[in-house]
């Protein structure tokens, strides 16, 4: 009898052990411990509280971290300002670098039901805590607590920002919006194109010559063999005005990997189009010459073939100057990167599909006592900070020092045309048709870094040399460029999404970079999009057209 | 009187196991209401007792899928090379170890392989990530024979191997540890008797060494049928890639991937489940086989 007893108890730990269920038993200690509701007073955008208001948050970290010595994330020089200014202090529940391992935890807090008072979600995640009744309804707090510069700014979009988080008419959380962005360009090393006498390329056929060149002839002295020609992400395109992905490229080929767009009066999902095929058959063709960074699918940090000085060239939008060739001037001053616009026939004219107005929804949640100090936060930081106290000391000094990652909460807001105007603010700033003094905080730093780069280009410091190219250079060619806009169509989830999305994009991101690195022939394509199709696509394009109708 | 002493002395027993039982309980036996999960389509505001009941759905979707069978193969093959060479190995080098006569050099060599088995995964990745480099020593190597460079870690040739080859280097020397302690409980008397009969040293280890650890590697190797589904998720999230899925993603990379990290809480719990009732049979049956043939019971 005993023997089964513990037979039972060491096959229930056996069992116990190994099963993998997610467990989100309902947390009792969710409810409302916060203090009174505010007053009308303190609804006002900047009315200040008398006792100090805690929030916490979920913060996600920028990159490379790069905050100045002796400051943390909590106490810093903007969280120094709200505690002036409104007389409230952030409280990190956790913090993570922005991108996978932010969302991993935020996904973590979501299946727990253990949400931090404030922090930032994706759209699929908002929906999912709107139906779930997680978070609260700000209609009423953005009308209070938000300056009219903000909500100007929201304005510009004609509707389509806050479209996206209203439901039934209630707007559940404040957006990150994204002005637009495209193009994004070809980055290169202009010092290796000098160094072997090379025109900067204009076409795709150039830019391969020009790969070749840089990887048979090592421009940069990494030993033979060690040159990249293109740095390319694993997830090879469809990131809107993304980092390392060959976007570029694919709308060249009328391409536009991961959207979902009109083709012949049909939608269809850009991944799966013939155009995507001739795009990855180009890159795959590259890869095969050894133009493309042959570790790309294995390539944790991309960042660290362009700081190292290994790689020539890589796809990437108007801010690659601060991010990452900042860090890379800082290793070898000399690295030289000139940003460019690669077309069909060289003449300059390009598509680019356009994007979500929103990137990113921060919420509050349910039972938080002060909804508005978000509302707030937002118009403190993106109105009062960059315009009425834009010379705060301690802010200054950090934005000047070249340090990121300070604001408890980074709502971006801007007008949606903001890059190409910044650009010609500070071109007309420069050109003495318009007074210095009426930019706003971020203009002003880098109206001051471009003229010190100005006065000794070559001698210059990093953070003057990062900031003029890619605001006098990358975002003069935003400005310049002519754009076709293709409309993405959808960014939500549809039912058949839910279960099956996951699946499709694992086949997805498996059959471009196996297509790309040659694991797979390029004719691998039509299995792949007859797969696609198979596994739940042709339901869920169906779904997508009945939605955007 | 006598009687009542017996039980005081189990009462004291009962309570020295209390906290390891509740524990159990807590961290075991509660989690397990989860597995109502893979029968609903769970949404973590509306908990388990909220949400919608849709019976075997998931596990039907489960079915269709053709990544289903591909995840459930590389589980098991890469699970199965682990248990058979993370056995094979270390009852070698114990074996091995036992006859160096240096006590010093035996210390330090097993502490040594010891080592790796206290790093974590995220650390152990690294480095084997920089050994299987483009650049790294071992391309090196190939490439100084004259050989082309092998991108070992986004290879569906090569990455199945390299797990089981990892994860038995990074284990080995705990294993090792067991059969050594086994071995130092063998009857010195025996090795002077067949000594006495003319055996050799490898005559003295084919008829008394290895039958003397025989029962541990017995119990041990029955233990780790029940691991048979659990390929080891930590070292390969830290070093798969999309292009090699087809032959890593294992149950439960596959599971965090589309259950944390897609939200489909739901279907991820069925899977798991399924991989739970697999573990749980197959351990089930290695104690029958093993009360069977060797007459020795695991539990």
């Amino acid at each position: 009898m005993k023997k089964k007893i513990i037979a039972g108890i060491a096959a229930g730990i056996m069992l116990a052990s190994s099963t993998v269920g997610l467990v989100g038993l309902p947390n009792p200690f969710t409810g409302n411990l916060q203090a009174a509701a505010a007053t009308k007073q303190q609804l006002k955008p900047f009315g200040k509280y008398k006792k100090t208001i805690t929030y916490t948050i979920g913060k996600s970290t920028p990159g490379i971290p790069k905050l100045p010595k002796g400051s943390t994330y909590e106490k810093n020089a903007y969280t120094k300002y709200l505690k002036q200014l409104l007389n409230i202090q952030n409280k990190d529940s956790f913090e993570a670098e922005t991108g996978d391992s932010y969302n991993q935890k935020v996904s973590m807090a979501v299946a727990s039901s253990d949400l931090p008072d404030i922090m930032s979600v994706d759209l699929n995640t908002l929906r999912e805590l709107v139906a779930n009744n997680e978070i609260q309804d700000l209609s009423s707090v953005y009308k209070s607590s938000t300056t009219p510069y903000i909500k100007a700014m929201y304005n510009s979009y004609h509707g389509r920002a806050l479209k996206e988080a209203t439901f039934n008419g209630k707007l559940m959380a404040m957006p990150s919006t994204q002005n637009a962005n495209v193009p994004t360009m070809l980055w290169i090393r202009q010092d290796w194109l000098d160094k072997l006498g090379l025109k900067a390329p204009k076409t795709v056929d150039q830019l391969q010559q020009v790969l070749q060149a840089f990887v048979q002839r090592d421009p940069g002295n990494n030993g033979k063999g060690n040159t990249i020609g293109l740095a390319l992400s694993k997830s090879v395109g469809g990131e809107y005005g993304g980092l390392f992905v060959a976007d570029s490229l694919f709308s060249i080929y009328n391409s536009y990997p991961r959207q979902w767009i009109k083709q012949n009066g049909k939608v269809v999902y850009g991944s799966t189009t013939n155009q995507t095929k001739q795009g990855l058959a180009k890159l795959a063709s590259w890869y095969q010459k050894g133009l493309i960074d042959p570790q790309m699918a294995v390539r944790d940090s991309i960042e660290s073939l362009i700081i190292s000085g290994k790689a020539g060239a890589f796809f990437g939008p108007w801010w690659s100057g601060d991010y990452p060739i900042n860090s890379a001037l800082q290793k070898d001053p000399k690295a030289d990167w000139k940003p460019y616009i690669i077309s069909k026939t060289g003449n300059g004219k390009i598509s680019a599909y356009t994007q979500d107005p929103d990137s990113e929804f921060y919420v509050v949640k349910k039972g938080y006592a002060h909804p508005e100090i978000l509302p707030k936060i937002v118009s403190a930081l993106s109105d009062r900070l960059v315009r009425k106290d834009k010379n705060y000391k301690p802010v200054v000094d950090f934005v000047q020092g070249g340090y990121d990652g300070g604001k408890p909460i980074n709502v971006l807001v801007n007008f949606d045309n903001a890059t190409a105007q910044m650009y010609k603010n500070l071109q007309a700033t420069v050109d003495g048709k318009k007074d210095p003094k009426t930019l706003t905080l971020d203009d002003t730093t880098s109206y001051n870094a471009i003229k010190t780069y100005l006065k000794d280009p070559k001698n210059a410091p990093v953070n003057a040399k990062s900031s003029y190219w890619s605001r006098m250079l990358g975002a003069k060619l935003m400005a310049t460029t002519k754009v076709k806009n293709v409309d993405s169509l959808y960014f939500g989830q549809t039912k058949s999404m839910q279960l099956k999305w996951s699946n499709l994009q694992k086949l997805e991101d498996e059959a471009f970079l196996q297509i790309v690195t040659g694991q797979k022939p390029v004719s691998y394509f039509k299995t792949f999009v007859r797969q696609w199709h198979q596994q739940g696509g042709t339901q869920i394009t169906k779904e997508v057209s009945q939605a955007v109708k | 009187m006598h009687k009542n002493k017996g039980r005081t002395g189990q009462l004291a027993y009962h309570f020295m196991m209390a906290p390891g039982m509740i524990f159990l309980v807590i961290f075991s036996f509660v989690p397990m209401l989860g597995i109502v999960m893979a029968f609903e389509n769970y949404v973590p505001a509306q908990g388990i007792f909220g949400s919608k009941w849709v019976g075997l759905a998931n596990f039907q979707y489960m079915l269709q899928i053709p990544d289903s069978w591909n995840i459930l193969r590389n589980t098991v093959i890469i699970a199965l090379g682990k248990i058979i060479f993370g056995t094979i190995v270390p009852i070698i080098f114990a074996l091995l170890l036992n006859e160096i006569r240096l006590k010093w050099a035996k210390k330090t060599m097993q502490t040594i392989v010891y080592l790796p088995n206290f790093l974590s995964w995220a650390v152990v990745a690294a480095i084997v990530i920089n050994v299987f480099d483009y650049t790294g020593p071992i391309n090196n190597f190939l490439t100084g024979l004259g050989m082309h460079p092998i991108m070992f870690l986004a290879s569906n040739h090569w990455f199945r191997k390299i797990m089981i080859g990892t994860d038995v280097w990074k284990n080995f020397g705990y294993g090792a540890i067991v059969y050594l302690a086994a071995l130092t409980g063998i009857d010195p008397g025996l090795y002077e008797a067949s000594a006495m009969d003319g055996a050799n040293r490898f005559k003295q280890l084919l008829h008394v060494t290895l039958p003397g650890i025989l029962p541990t590697i017995m119990l041990i190797s029955a233990l780790n049928l029940g691991n048979i589904l659990n390929a080891g998720f930590d070292q390969i999230y830290a070093l798969y890639n999309p292009i090699v899925y087809e032959t890593g993603d294992v149950i439960d990379t596959y599971v965090y991937r589309v259950g944390l990290l897609g939200q489909q809480y739901s279907f991820a719990t069925a899977i798991g489940l399924l991989k739970s009732v697999v573990s749980f049979v197959l351990l089930i049956s290695a104690n029958k086989l093993s009360i069977k043939f060797a007459n020795m019971r695991i539990f």
